[in-house]
């Protein structure tokens, strides 16, 4: 749910870097999102499309999000594997157990504008 | 078309905005909570009962992220101490410039203690920093034995864990030892206290667990 706001804080990251940078219209628009940020692709998605429409900067931006798996490593019997979400039930020993080292960040990575 | 680096975290402008209330708060002496769960778990009966056993000793205020209603508020009014109630219709938790605007209409001289009742929620206050000294995460026993495992970011974020409801616990069949399971797999190092607000069970060591930190932020 909280998508919308962080749509929102995309939006003026956008704005404000195209300002500085005197850039007139948005292109692609690619984020980093850590694989411990909860935050779900698709709402933000889908909140980016409702919310671009108010500028004409962003109205045609694409929004690409990527996800940054996380390191996982089992405390049991030590297996180590990447989760691209919060996993900690290992997939080797079944138990339960696994410490996770990663991002919770969501980051603008870099856009195309002109 | 040009390609701009940006690299920029979205909740940066947030977290700066944290940063300056922690700051605020921590020259002022003041101990910050930010108190989150689902609807219901318990978070005002907690406020309640917290001012009940401070007593008048320690100096109380809440700032309340009940976006629809004052009723809140008012429960808590009723101890006679400062409730700053945050509106701002629908959103799905408080982020730090919300608690900032509230720090403005507190008298911060003459508080010891400040909670925060943040929205009802345990998915989105997650990611945002208001600039709490420590963030309390509640679970209630109806909600279920398996309900951490489904909010994974706020129990690796937290600093206490209270189980409320714990007079109901034989009626939900609660099972004590998945949540153990789970605690340990999250967050082993996470403390946690048994609560029942009906029946006070636990509030000893909450209000021990609140003293303790109280002492160390007066300094
Ligand atoms: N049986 C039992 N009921 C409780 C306990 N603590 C709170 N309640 C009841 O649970 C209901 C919700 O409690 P609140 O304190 O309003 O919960 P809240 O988390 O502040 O709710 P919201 O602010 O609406 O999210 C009330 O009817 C309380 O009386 C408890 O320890 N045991
Ligand atoms: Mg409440
Ligand atoms: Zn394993």
């Amino acid at each position: 749910m909280h998508e919308l706001a962080l749509a929102g804080a995309l939006l003026d990251a956008l704005r404000d870097s195209a300002d500085e940078r005197g850039i007139r219209r948005i292109g692609r628009v690619r984020v980093v999102m850590g694989a411990l940020s909860c935050a779900d692709p698709r709402a933000l998605h889908f909140a980016f499309d409702v919310l671009k429409t108010q500028d004409d900067r962003t109205e045609a931006a694409q929004l690409e999000i990527e996800v940054e798996p996380a390191r996982a490593r089992c405390r049991h019997c030590r297996h180590e594997f990447t989760a691209s979400w919060w996993q900690y039930r290992c997939p080797q020993c079944q138990q339960f157990g696994v410490e996770l080292e990663g991002s919770d960040e969501i980051r603008l990575d870099w856009y195309e504008g002109e | 078309m040009i390609r701009i680096k940006v690299g920029q975290d979205l909740l940066k402008a947030n977290d700066r905005i944290a940063r300056s209330n922690r700051e605020l708060l921590r020259s002022r002496g003041i101990l910050c909570l930010n108190l989150i769960s689902s609807p219901g778990a318990g978070k005002t009966s907690l406020l309640e009962v917290t001012c009940r056993r401070l007593g008048p000793g320690v100096r109380m205020a809440v700032i309340e992220g009940d976006l629809a209603t004052d009723r809140d508020a008012a429960r808590l009014e009723r101890f006679g101490i400062p409730v700053v109630q945050i509106n701002t219709g629908t959103a799905c938790h408080l982020d730090a410039s919300m608690v900032s605007a509230a720090l403005e209409e507190l008298p911060l001289g003459e508080i010891d203690l400040l909670a925060i009742e943040n929205v009802g929620n345990l998915i989105c206050p997650a990611g945002w920093d208001l600039g709490e000294s420590y963030r309390v995460m509640m679970l209630s026993v109806p909600e279920g034995h398996d309900k951490l495992a489904k909010y994974p970011l706020v129990v690796r974020k937290a600093d206490l864990l209270v189980v409320n409801k714990t007079d109901l616990a034989e009626a939900c069949d609660f099972d004590w030892d998945v949540l153990a399971r789970d605690l340990e797999a999250l967050n082993p190092a996470l403390e946690w206290i048994r609560m029942s607000c009906r029946t006070e069970e636990g509030v000893d060591e909450w209000i021990a667990w609140l003293r303790a930190r109280m002492d160390v932020s007066a300094r």
